[in-house]
């Protein structure tokens, strides 16, 4: 231990900056977040460069995929891609991350946790650090709790070899750790909070391991129906190979993914009937919802290909394929269900 | 430097660092005297007190009250006590310099209270003040409590409004409403955007802070009306919500009977199905219905469920 121990300086800044960072995670979406969080960051900490990853099973560094899984900032998009082919060839990666699962929650300096002889005198590290600028690093990795299935990875990095990380910066990155990770879950738990894209869509945001790191009220039981859920993972194999934004079919379910650096945001729903309507029955089914009877719709629809004026008795034929394309038996059935799908231009 | 800041050394600062991210943990849901229970118990992990007490002003209030209070380890009367002490004076003092540590004379004679540290922090209309109590046997508050208290409190007034704001973005009774939280006097403590402009366009020389005419209403819900807006008052977990809404006169003069049937209409049933789950005759749901239709001046029940569905009440 060093004999003048550290001490942080609780200014008022300080305590705005937490306001602000909450106040953030509530307002921004979720494809943002980590990004306002970076150039906020920047008042408090020094740094040129930074990384944060995000996911469930962090402890076991599993190497698939974090080149897209985590979060860049101010690094182009070979950064991971480099970094990992350099892993790959250097046994000296593991002695870092042993360090850092070993000593978890806290920040460290790279060189401190890694002697150099085993790590940055590597001719392929030295040449990754000149190519992009990452002369001094602390790291630090937080572990799924009892709240939470997902741990995160932290990055900070300088430009300058001579430009070290100061006793003080650790302590301001560690004091800062506790809430850049609650303001993530609040981030994500507020997206929900946002008024519903459609009737019958239920939300959750899941990793890349289909574990669930929140959902909303009802994702449960329908992922259950499916038989898309295993305790608290969603079993859906594509997610895997997922690197952007998607939509998949599954078990008569369409989710719509959209992939933001490694955590998804899942939109499910059965999809709507009305999507099986032909043209001239939505048509019908316009006039319908007006309240209006066979003979008034007719009257009001254009004419058939003869120019012949519609008869009552083929609007009743295009209401019967109504009900059954819908699955109901009357008209009221089938203007409540129109009407909630949002059908109504 | 600013006069609050504080020096604190490297363990303290990470209890500190965890124990506010657990104040905010509570921010998105649950009730709110859970949130402020478990704030308390937070700042009791970091400054070492006996009792505590917020306080939450709305306004130009000065009064300290029973109902403006959360204690936490403080028994009620003596909080009648020290909210009698509590006056413009004091006020004036406090938001002069943040933080003090005051003894009011009744307190230390009556109930052994020796220490006393107040603070005050303000959002928009909004002061809140955090009292903490120390019996003489426990010492005197340090500097750096101080200094830790006020920076603390900051982050109890930022939580409370957030734990609001969460609040706001929950489905209350109409589908296109906005909503405010005020307090019992109509001052509005947090709101939704839309809200304020809602009530700019119906209300001539609006002061944008309180809601005319619910001054000392006592039951609840209630409704008020201004302009072509209606506004409800509900209580809901300790907050009082006011939810405004665009008044359609149809829905309105539903019965309470008619809102019931409406609400199973609105399904497709058919009057007799209706007339099974009420376990009515199927002739009232027919005679019902019939008058729903006229209300809402429609002439049959598709016609009516397309005015039920589109409109603002939440069946």
């Amino acid at each position: 231990m060093p004999l003048h121990s550290p001490s942080l300086l609780l200014s008022q800044n300080l305590g705005l900056w937490i306001e602000t960072l909450y106040q953030q995670a509530q307002k921004q979406p979720v494809s943002t977040f980590k990004s306002w969080c970076f150039t906020s960051l920047t008042q408090l900490i020094e740094f040129d460069s930074g990384l944060w990853g995000t996911r469930s099973d962090v402890m076991r560094l599993n190497l698939d995929h974090w080149v897209e899984d985590a979060f860049v900032h101010n690094q182009p998009d070979s950064f991971m891609a480099n970094y990992f082919n350099i892993a790959a060839r250097s046994k000296a990666t593991d002695s870092l991350n042993q360090h850092l699962m070993a000593n978890p929650e806290r920040f460290f300096s790279i060189w401190e946790s890694c002697p150099p002889e085993q790590w940055y005198q590597t001719d392929y590290y030295l040449e990754h650090c000149k190519q992009f600028k990452v002369e001094n690093a602390i790291s630090a990795v937080t572990v799924p709790t009892e709240h939470s299935v997902i741990g995160h990875v932290f990055s900070f990095y300088r430009a300058q070899r001579d430009n070290d990380f100061s006793a003080n910066d650790v302590l301001m990155a560690n004091f800062l750790l506790p809430h850049l990770v609650e303001a993530f879950r609040i981030n994500v738990l507020s997206s929900f909070g946002q008024s519903k894209p459609k009737q019958g869509v239920v939300r959750a945001v899941v990793d890349r391991f289909g574990e669930i790191i929140e959902a909303e009220q009802g994702f449960y039981g329908v992922m259950k129906e499916k038989h898309l859920l295993d305790k608290s993972r969603v079993n859906i194999t594509q997610l895997s190979d997922i690197t952007s934004s998607s939509q998949l079919k599954l078990s008569g379910l369409i989710l719509d993914i959209s992939f933001n650096d490694g955590v998804f945001y899942l939109e499910a729903s059965e999809g709507s009937l009305i999507d099986k309507l032909t043209p001239r029955q939505k048509e019908v089914c316009q006039l319908m919802i007006k309240g209006l009877n066979n003979q008034e719709i007719a009257n009001l629809m254009t004419k058939d290909e003869n120019d012949q004026p519609l008869k009552a008795n083929t609007v009743n034929a295009h209401i019967r394929n109504v009900f059954k394309v819908l699955r109901v038996s009357s008209k009221a059935a089938a203007t409540s269900y129109l009407i909630r799908q949002g059908f109504s231009k | 430097m600013s006069a609050s800041a504080v020096r604190v050394a490297e363990p303290e600062a990470i209890n500190m660092s965890l124990a506010i991210s657990q104040i905010y943990r509570y921010t998105q849901g649950g009730g709110l005297s859970g949130f402020k229970q478990n704030a308390m118990e937070q700042l009791a992990g970091l400054i070492d007190f006996d009792s505590a007490c917020w306080f939450i002003l709305t306004g130009d209030a000065c009064q300290l009250t029973s109902e403006n209070a959360f204690c936490f380890g403080l028994p009620e009367h003596l909080l009648t006590d020290y909210c009698q002490s509590f006056n413009h004076q004091l006020l004036a003092d406090l938001q002069q310099s943040p933080e003090q540590a005051v003894i009011t004379e009744v307190c230390a004679l009556t109930y052994g209270i020796h220490q006393q540290m107040w603070c005050l922090v303000k959002q928009n209309n909004t002061q809140h003040i955090v009292v903490l109590n120390k019996k003489v046997q426990s010492g005197v508050f340090s500097a750096a409590q101080m200094g830790i208290c006020r920076f603390v409190t900051g982050q109890l007034k930022q939580a409370f409004h957030l734990y609001l704001q969460s609040q706001l973005k929950k489905q209350w009774t109409y589908r296109h409403s906005y909503k405010a939280i005020c307090d019992k006097n109509g001052q509005i403590v947090e709101a939704e955007p839309g809200f304020m402009a809602a009530l700019a366009q119906n209300l001539v020389n609006w002061d944008n802070t309180t809601l005319p005419g619910i001054c000392g209403t006592e039951q609840l819900p209630a409704k008020f009306e201004y302009g072509n807006i209606k506004v409800q008052l509900a209580q809901d977990k300790g907050a009082y919500v006011a939810e405004a809404y665009v008044f359609d006169q149809g829905i309105e003069s539903l019965t309470t009977a008619e809102k019931t049937i409406a609400k199973h209409l609105v399904t497709a049933a058919k009057n007799k199905e209706i007339a099974e789950r009420l376990k009515l005759s199927p002739k009232t749901i027919e005679h019902q219905v019939k008058s729903l239709c006229t209300k809402l001046e429609v002439s049959n029940r598709t016609e009516a469920i397309r005015i039920l569905q589109h409109s603002n009440y939440r069946f």
